[in-house]
């Protein structure tokens, strides 16, 4: 693997990770909407989920396609997909 | 992964109960030519596209036809949440109401359940994407059927949009095949045979097909 490579994927499992609990606390304030505590970890995870993601954006490019800003070609195609490794 | 957005594509406020026409919308829902159908056959088919044109125009059909589901089944919703048990009575919404209540259930017009056997994944991409032109143009005729047998004109405008969309899907699937054959064309010993309209790097047109012959 190259160190290109290695960068983007360590990165991504970062991301992953906090998407993943931002979920989870998502579900779980589904059903305690006023539990205070989920509400502080839901904002703290979610705001470091939009860093990461920007991060992850600008060095290898877009996960959805409105992230695509490029004026000379439309990036969105390009692969990998996430089914290929 | 996906990502679920609080709103409709196109506004949907219908003002007049009519459990009838809910019985021959829901058909888009979970019928033979649906939106789940197209939804579930595009996201499949994906895996086994060769190039990157294909696996993203069948990603974003997919996800795009996840959310006309989503307005079918809020057409059924708003054509029977204020019907009355007189008005369910005397319609052929009744059968349906007996197994479903006013929940939205994907079922065919004609009552027929969901069924995954109304697509196919060959694992083929010029087969799957001819099957998804085939596709776009059934969905295309039963809004069609819709817009004859519905005299609604807040159903009919989002009925008709979602025809439209029918239409710019196919016109997608055709280019795609396209760059499919092309790259074979140069790759490989296919002879293609345009037989209606033009090549899109020339003046598009909504309605070409293709031929291929493998030599």
């Amino acid at each position: 693997m190259t160190i290109h490579m290695a960068g983007r994927d360590e990165l991504m499992k970062q991301l992953m990770t906090y998407d993943f609990v931002e979920k989870e606390l998502n579900l779980f304030l589904d059903t305690h909407p006023m539990d205070m505590k989920a509400l502080e970890m839901h904002k703290s995870v979610a705001e470091k989920a939009m860093e990461l993601r920007a991060e992850f954006v600008q060095k290898y490019g877009p996960i959805s396609p409105n992230e695509c800003r490029s004026l000379e070609k439309w990036c969105w195609i390009e692969g990998p997909w996430p089914w290929e490794n | 992964m996906w990502q679920y957005e609080k709103k409709l594509q196109f506004p949907i406020n219908i003002k007049h109960a009519n459990p009838k026409l809910a019985q021959l919308i829901i058909s888009q829902y979970g019928g033979p030519d649906g939106e789940l159908g197209a939804s579930l056959r595009y996201l499949s088919q994906r895996f086994s596209m060769t190039d990157n044109v294909c696996k993203g125009i069948l990603t974003d059909i997919g996800t795009e036809e996840l959310a006309h589901l989503e307005m079918v089944s809020t057409l059924v919703h708003q054509l029977t949440k204020n019907a009355t048990t007189k008005e369910i009575e005397n319609s052929p919404f009744a059968q349906y109401y007996i197994d479903h209540g006013k929940g939205v259930y994907p079922v065919a017009a004609s009552g027929q359940t969901f069924d995954a056997a109304t697509f196919q994944v060959t694992g083929d991409p010029i087969a799957d994407l001819v099957e998804d032109l085939a596709a776009e143009q059934k969905a295309r005729a039963t809004y069609d059927n819709i817009l004859r047998l519905s005299d609604d004109p807040d159903v009919n405008n989002v009925i008709k949009y979602l025809r439209q969309r029918e239409i710019v899907h196919f016109q997608r699937f055709g280019e795609a095949i396209l760059t499919v054959s092309n790259r074979f064309l140069i790759e490989k010993i296919i002879v293609i045979k345009w037989i209606t309209g033009a090549c899109p790097a020339h003046g598009a047109s909504s309605g070409f097909i293709v031929y291929i012959n493998i030599l």
